[in-house]
């Protein structure tokens, strides 16, 4: 337990202290202030604009921060060796993998605020005071980076960083489109419909963690809404970690 | 240019040396400079001698392509699409319908709730001759978008004015008003529709059948203050007549009537607006 | 001590390590030799427990390093080390250091023992090769282990530090500590090593006290011989 304490921790150190990071960070922020530009031009509906801009700007530069991360994260520590020098130390892969988890994560979590208080800044700069609803919006986003950051360190342990973005990639589609991919196999062969299931159920379901759409209209949340995809966030991550565990295990080092 | 003195004077064989280098320095930065300038220039030549028709019309793309796409951000992507479709039109493509009714077709489909498309549409698609199209459209943003005053104003403005249907108008008129977040002057509108002279027997007509065919008592109640509202501008106009024979000029004020014993009392009308006259007597609203 | 009984590393039908046994008494140092892709790193690293053995079995004072706890007193150097770049020296060891549950070392000591005490507030990739071999070194020995494991630990480095380091290692050898290392450089070998091993297509051919092994000639000359006769021998044997 100390151990994956540890290794968070310094993790965390390493990735906050990483230049690219900043980059990022720095265009999130120039595009978080852009949205303002775009509300102008909207005919007047400049809070609607710069709510649905900017809680995508969040989501994109987080996920652009997930996945660049997360993909070169565990392949650094196998192509450098440093994995070697821990695991000649009394710690477990698992313990790494988690550890390696945490920290990333936080790391996120961070930028993910700083992203979310430059927003609440300018939609109440524009009159759109303080969207409280919007927090629950960031709060979703935040499991479903979980669930990316698992999923990167995943493939951080068995191939390179970009084959391993690529692939985050296509999840990304695929887990926003699988309710549409639902409907289209409804017309298909039994053979389709049993492939669309198993691909429904298998592959993680990102919808869920998207409630954009009804806080920037001032829809209240449900306790559903919110408890089912952290449930779902928790199980998901709790696999991948798992596989990724097993999988660095099984590695000849 | 570099002279090699066989002399003892080393220092001035440096300073020569020193001196072509800095020229061939200073030449090869203008070179580059140079170079570096011609980049835009090359550009604004080029902007100029394209003609403006050459520029291709934009593709708008299928909804479902866009949802597919957009990995769950649909309500910016449902912006974005206004804020292209406002910079299309803004740009004087103002002639092409289909264009139009695409561009709203994609952003009312990614977010059904995003009401100003809906607004915009009913307003400007009888422009084009597409009357029964906007009118569609502001039915299907009254069922799907966000409530918002401007749907049902801009709908019931294109029954009045390209239909003559003022049954239809004056509802709406009055769903406008009644929208959460309608400006007052709205409520002022729909008040004031159809009550000058003539008009105001069928619009009491229209209200009444409003009130004898519908089951809704809300609906109902609605009609009823309408018709007690116009019977409150008869009684205005009825009284400020017997006002000017006896003082010999319009009242100002509706406190005026109550004074001379005219009234018992100020009306109070269901809408919610209140009264004055102005030189020649006409009823204006506060 | 350190016993190593049959041990074998096959990647697909090649194999690497091939039937490996080695007796090393605590308290000595050990040099481990051979030529490129003999087997060293492969045998280290199953000794660590980092490569899976296809067989055979490695006991450090009865205890087999695949398990966790075990790993307590043992420290591990590998060849050409990497390290986080944006941590600082001090940062690394407090690292390491708290990745045990036992006592460790001070880690000002040692850092200015293995001669980084000026750079100890530098991020780590900033550091030279010979500083990150010190460093390699300084992570080595925090936990203050009993049985320490290095491979190649002398690369990289200037004369005045492969003097150090020399030193060291002579120093924890009298503190009792066994260290077990790989190497190249067979000058270095002759002047710390009690005993050594030769490795050569996977295969041991010697392994036992260094003078004996000499016989009188430098172990740069007998080692070169020792490994000419047995390929010829392979050969002979191919033919």
């Amino acid at each position: 337990m100390n151990n994956i304490f540890i290794i968070a921790k310094n993790t965390f150190k390493e990735t906050i202290r990483d230049k690219i990071l900043y980059a990022i960070l720095a265009f999130a922020v120039l595009f978080l202030l852009s949205t303002v530009i775009f509300g102008s031009i909207s005919l007047g509906e400049d809070v609607k604009v710069i709510k649905d801009f900017g809680l995508a700007g969040i989501y994109i530069f987080s996920i652009i921060i997930a996945i660049f991360l997360g993909t070169s994260l565990i392949y650094k520590e196998i192509e450098k060796k440093t994995l070697y020098i821990l695991l000649s130390k009394p710690v477990s892969s698992v313990q790494f993998i988690i550890g390696k988890y945490f920290g990333l994560f936080a790391s996120v979590i961070l930028n993910v605020a700083i992203m979310s208080i430059i927003y609440l800044g300018i939609v109440a700069y524009k009159g759109g005071g303080f969207d409280y609803l919007s927090l629950w919006s960031i709060l979703l986003l935040v499991f479903e980076m979980s669930i990316f950051i698992a999923l990167a360190i995943l493939f951080s342990t068995i191939t390179t960083p970009l084959a391993g973005m690529i692939y985050s990639v296509i999840v990304l589609y695929i887990g926003h489109s699988l309710s549409l991919l639902k409907e289209a196999a409804i017309q298909s062969s039994k053979f389709a419909q049993i492939m669309t299931n198993i691909v429904y159920y298998g592959f993680p379901n990102l919808e869920k963690f998207n409630i954009r759409n009804l806080v920037v209209y001032g829809t209240s949340v449900t306790t559903a809404q919110i408890v089912y995809p952290i449930f779902y966030s928790i199980l998901f991550t709790t696999v991948l970690l798992w596989i990724s565990g097993f999988a660095l295990k099984k590695k000849d080092l | 240019m570099d002279i090699w003195l066989c002399t003892q004077e080393k220092g001035f064989v440096m300073r020569t040396d020193r001196r072509s280098q800095i020229i061939r320095r200073t030449f090869l930065l203008a070179i580059f400079l140079l170079i570096f300038a011609c980049i835009p220039t090359l550009q604004f030549m080029q902007d100029k001698s394209v003609v403006k028709a050459q520029t291709p019309e934009p593709y708008v793309l299928n909804p479902k392509v866009v949802k597919a796409a957009d990995s769950g951000l649909h309500n910016a992507s449902s912006d974005l699409t206004w804020l292209l479709m406002i910079q299309y039109f803004g740009s004087g493509n103002s002639t092409n319908y289909e264009k139009l009714n695409d561009f709203l077709t994609l952003a009312t489909e990614l977010d059904p709730k995003f009401s100003y498309p809906y607004a915009f549409g009913t307003l400007v698609m009888p422009y084009f001759g597409k009357t029964d199209e906007a009118i569609k459209l502001a039915e299907k943003g009254l069922r799907d978008a966000e409530p918002d005053w401007r749907i049902s104003y801009y709908l019931a403005t294109t029954y009045f004015s390209q239909k003559n249907d003022r049954t239809n108008a004056a509802k709406y008129f009055d769903i406008a008003a009644r929208t959460p977040g309608a400006p007052a002057n709205i409520a002022k509108i729909a008040a004031n529709f159809g009550t000058r002279g003539s008009q105001r027997a069928e619009t009491r007509s229209i209200w009444e059948g409003v009130y004898n065919n519908s089951k809704d008592d809300v609906v109902k109640q609605r009609a009823k203050d309408y018709l007690t509202h116009l019977d409150i501008l008869d009684l205005l106009d009825q009284a400020k007549l017997v006002y000017q024979k006896v003082y010999g000029k319009y009242p100002t004020e509706v406190q005026d009537l109550v004074d001379a014993t005219i009234l018992k009392e100020i009306p109070v009308d269901p809408l919610g607006v209140s009264f004055k006259f102005d030189e020649v007597g006409n009823i204006q609203y506060k | 001590m350190i016993k190593i009984t049959d041990l074998v590393k096959k990647y697909g039908n090649t194999v690497v390590v091939d039937n490996l046994n080695l007796s090393i008494k605590k308290g000595s140092i050990f040099g481990f030799l051979g030529p490129n892709g003999a087997g060293k790193t492969t045998t280290i690293k199953m000794i660590i427990g980092l490569s899976q053995k296809n067989a055979g079995n490695v006991e450090i004072d009865g205890k087999d390093l695949s398990n966790i706890s075990s790993r307590e007193n043992i420290g591990y150097m590998p060849e050409d080390p990497y390290f986080y770049d944006q941590l600082t020296a001090t940062e690394f060891l407090a690292f390491m250091a708290g990745l045990f549950k036992g006592k460790t070392r001070n880690i000002d000591e040692t850092l200015e023992l293995v001669g980084l005490k000026h750079a100890s507030d530098q991020k780590v990739g900033t550091f030279s090769k010979g500083m990150k071999q010190r460093l390699g070194l300084a992570q080595t020995i925090i936990n203050d282990p009993d049985y320490i494991f290095m491979d190649e630990p002398l690369d990289g480095l200037d004369p005045i530090g492969r003097l150090e380091f020399k030193k060291i290692f002579l120093k924890l050898k009298n503190e009792g500590k066994t260290i077990f290392f790989n190497s190249h450089i067979l000058s270095d070998v002759e002047e710390i090593c009690d005993e050594i091993g030769i490795i050569c297509y996977g295969k041991l051919i010697y392994a036992g006290n260094i003078e004996k092994f000499c016989k009188g000639d430098s172990l740069e000359k007998k080692f070169v011989e020792t490994i000419h006769k047995f390929t010829e021998e392979g050969n002979k044997f191919h033919e």
